[in-house]
This record gives structure tokens, C-alpha cells and sequence, in this order.
């Protein structure tokens, strides 16, 4: 089966190319990790603390929902539980990396996994998806995401109280874009309607009826089985 | 400035459980998928995921936030599928929205 497949780098031209490609989409982030900063301070946590948790925690969504939990004394075992259950969502981005970290050391491999965060996975997705062979764009790709998320964290805790409201400046819209640009190119002709049709209404009935980002998981999730229902089904091609 | 370099234990601890709880997470996918060889259905759903994942992002946030949203995601899209390199797509959807704004607000 790997014998189809072409060949697998992980080369120093590759980080540079992922980092630099993922440079617009990091500054889009830093918009929200300058948030999670304002709010970290908000909530009593230290500059190293706020710091500390982007470094090694590196993932928005649970960042933020850790902080809405966040209470005196601090609720540690519902506060991890929460952030990664929001995150499960990651079991299925790495495995779907698997064609470029599959071929590469298991140390290099699952230490490349830390970088996973919806955004860079999404760049790199969509570089497989060209063609690219180059493992090592994945990890330059996060890198990018996480010095940007770990300055603008600690720019927010630093500075959050200067800083203009999101709205004025139409900033609040950025991961949206961010998200509809990546999605635009990432449709494959008429067999992506029925599973991205689905996965709009299963989000939007998932956000009525549970709690907190499940919605997201729903849709991924209801999208996917229809769409690999379909390409099964008519034994169209896959994968690529 | 010294009690900001401050570290508490169960804030440290929380931290610790998170980092170790999401990493965990982004090993289980690649420990799974290495393991296990996927059946043609399961290519397929992971081929499909990215996708589906992402217009499930997309679609509650812009149908809450209403005509201006609905209007600016609309602008983004286009520009999208016309090739435009990913910070143009993202100066047109805030562009769009800042414009929409202005325009409504008058």
C-alpha cells in the first residue's frame, strides 16, 4: 500500500516553506491568542502562568474553556477533563496526517503531533492534498501557530486592557474568514455537497440542542459518514 | 512584576493535566492510524473530515451573526474560488464586514 505512495521528507526547506505559508493565518490567530491573554489575566493567572499553558497546552478552545471554568479553588480534574474532551477532535486530525507522519522515526513522528491545532492541520491538509511530500512543512506550519499564539498570549496578559474593541475593526471576523478561505479551496466538485450540506445542518441542530463546541463534532462528524457512505457506495475514488 | 512571574501549585497542576490530557489526544490519532490500516471507509471518512469539520465551524457562527456576517462570509468565499492568496481572502471578508457595518449603521 505505501508502495503507491510517493516518497516522504523532512526537510529544513520544508519547515521554512510551512512556516512561511502559515504566517497569514498566525497572525489571524494572534488576534484571539491576545484574548486568551486579556481573559488568563482577568482570571488571576500570572504572566508565566498565561504563558506557560500556551506552550504546553496550545490549543484555543480548551485555553479558553479552562478559563471559563476557571474558580477559587481551581476545579483541576473537570478543568482537564473539559479541555480534552473540546480537543477530541485531534484524534482524528493526526490520524489523518498519518500519510506524511506514518513514513517518518516514531520520536519525530509523535513529537510532531504536539504541533496539531485545527489551523496548521488545515494548511498542511490542504498541502498534502497538492501533492506536497515534505513532512516537515507540518511541523514549520505549527511552529508558526505556536510562537505566534504564545507572543500574542503573552502581549494580551500584558497590554489586553489597551488594546480596541475586536468589533471596531471588524477583527472578530478573522477566524471566520480564515476558515471560509481554507474551506473555498478545499472543495472537490459535487461529491463535498451532500457531506458539507449535512454538516451545516448537523452543526446548526447540534449548537440548539448540546452543550458548549460538541456542535462542532456533530457536524464533522454527520458530514463525514455521508460523505464516506457516498464515495464507498458509488466506489468512487478516495483518499488523495 | 515579581508577583506576575508567580506559579501556584494547583494552577501549575492544571496546566500540567491539560498539556498532558491534549497531547495524549494528538497521540492517540497517529498511534491508531499507524496501527490500524484503514478500510476504504475509513479513507473516505477521513478524507471527507477536513471539509466537514469546517463548514460545521463555520456555519453556526456566521448564520448567528446575522446578514452582516452571511455578507462578508459570502465575500470571503468568492474570493476564495477565485484563487486569491489566503490574506486577501481575509482583508476582503473584514474589508466586507467593516463596509457592511458602516453602510448599515448610516
Amino acid at each position: 500500500m505505501m508502495l503507491d505512495n510517493p516518497p516522504i521528507s523532512f526537510t529544513r526547506n520544508g519547515l521554512a516553506r510551512g512556516y512561511v505559508k502559515t504566517l497569514p493565518i498566525a497572525i489571524g490567530v494572534a488576534v484571539f491568542g491576545t484574548a486568551y491573554g486579556l481573559l488568563a489575566g482577568q482570571h488571576g493567572l500570572s504572566l508565566l502562568e498565561t504563558g506557560l499553558m500556551s506552550a504546553l497546552v496550545f490549543a484555543g478552545s480548551s485555553q479558553m474553556l479552562a478559563l471559563q471554568l476557571w474558580d477559587d479553588p481551581v476545579p483541576i480534574a473537570a478543568i482537564v477533563l473539559a479541555a480534552a474532551i473540546i480537543n477530541l477532535r485531534y484524534v482524528m486530525q493526526t490520524a489523518a496526517m498519518k500519510p506524511w507522519l506514518a513514513p517518518l522515526k516514531p520520536a519525530l513522528s509523535y513529537g510532531a503531533v504536539f504541533f496539531n491545532a485545527d489551523e496548521n492541520w488545515a494548511v498542511s491538509m490542504a498541502e498534502m492534498r497538492a501533492g506536497g511530500t515534505d513532512a516537515g512543512f507540518f511541523v514549520g506550519s505549527g511552529l508558526a501557530l505556536w510562537s505566534f499564539w504564545l507572543a500574542a498570549s503573552l502581549v494580551g496578559r500584558s497590554f489586553g486592557g489597551l488594546l480596541p474593541t475586536p468589533e471596531r475593526l471588524g477583527l472578530d471576523f478573522i477566524g471566520t474568514a480564515v476558515f471560509i478561505a481554507l474551506t473555498g479551496r478545499m472543495w472537490r466538485g459535487r461529491r463535498d455537497l451532500a457531506p458539507w450540506l449535512i454538516a451545516g445542518i448537523a452543526a446548526l441542530v447540534g449548537q440548539a440542542m448540546l452543550p458548549g463546541a460538541w456542535y462542532l463534532l456533530a457536524g464533522g462528524l454527520a458530514g463525514s459518514l455521508v460523505g464516506a457512505w457516498q464515495d464507498t457506495r458509488m466506489g468512487a475514488p478516495h483518499g488523495a | 512584576m515579581a508577583l506576575d512571574q508567580s506559579l501556584h501549585l494547583p494552577t501549575l497542576l492544571t496546566i500540567l493535566g491539560m498539556a498532558a490530557a491534549v497531547y495524549l489526544i494528538r497521540f492517540a490519532g497517529l498511534f491508531l492510524a499507524r496501527r490500524l490500516t484503514p478500510t476504504p471507509w475509513v479513507e473516505a471518512f477521513l478524507a471527507h473530515l477536513p471539509g466537514a469539520m469546517f463548514v460545521a465551524l463555520i456555519v453556526p457562527t456566521v448564520i448567528g451573526g446575522g446578514t452582516l456576517y452571511i455578507g462578508a462570509a459570502l465575500a470571503t468565499l468568492a474570493s476564495a474560488r477565485l484563487r486569491a492568496p489566503l490574506v486577501v481572502s481575509m482583508a476582503v471578508g473584514v474589508g466586507t464586514l467593516l463596509v457592511l457595518r458602516t453602510v448599515t449603521r448610516g
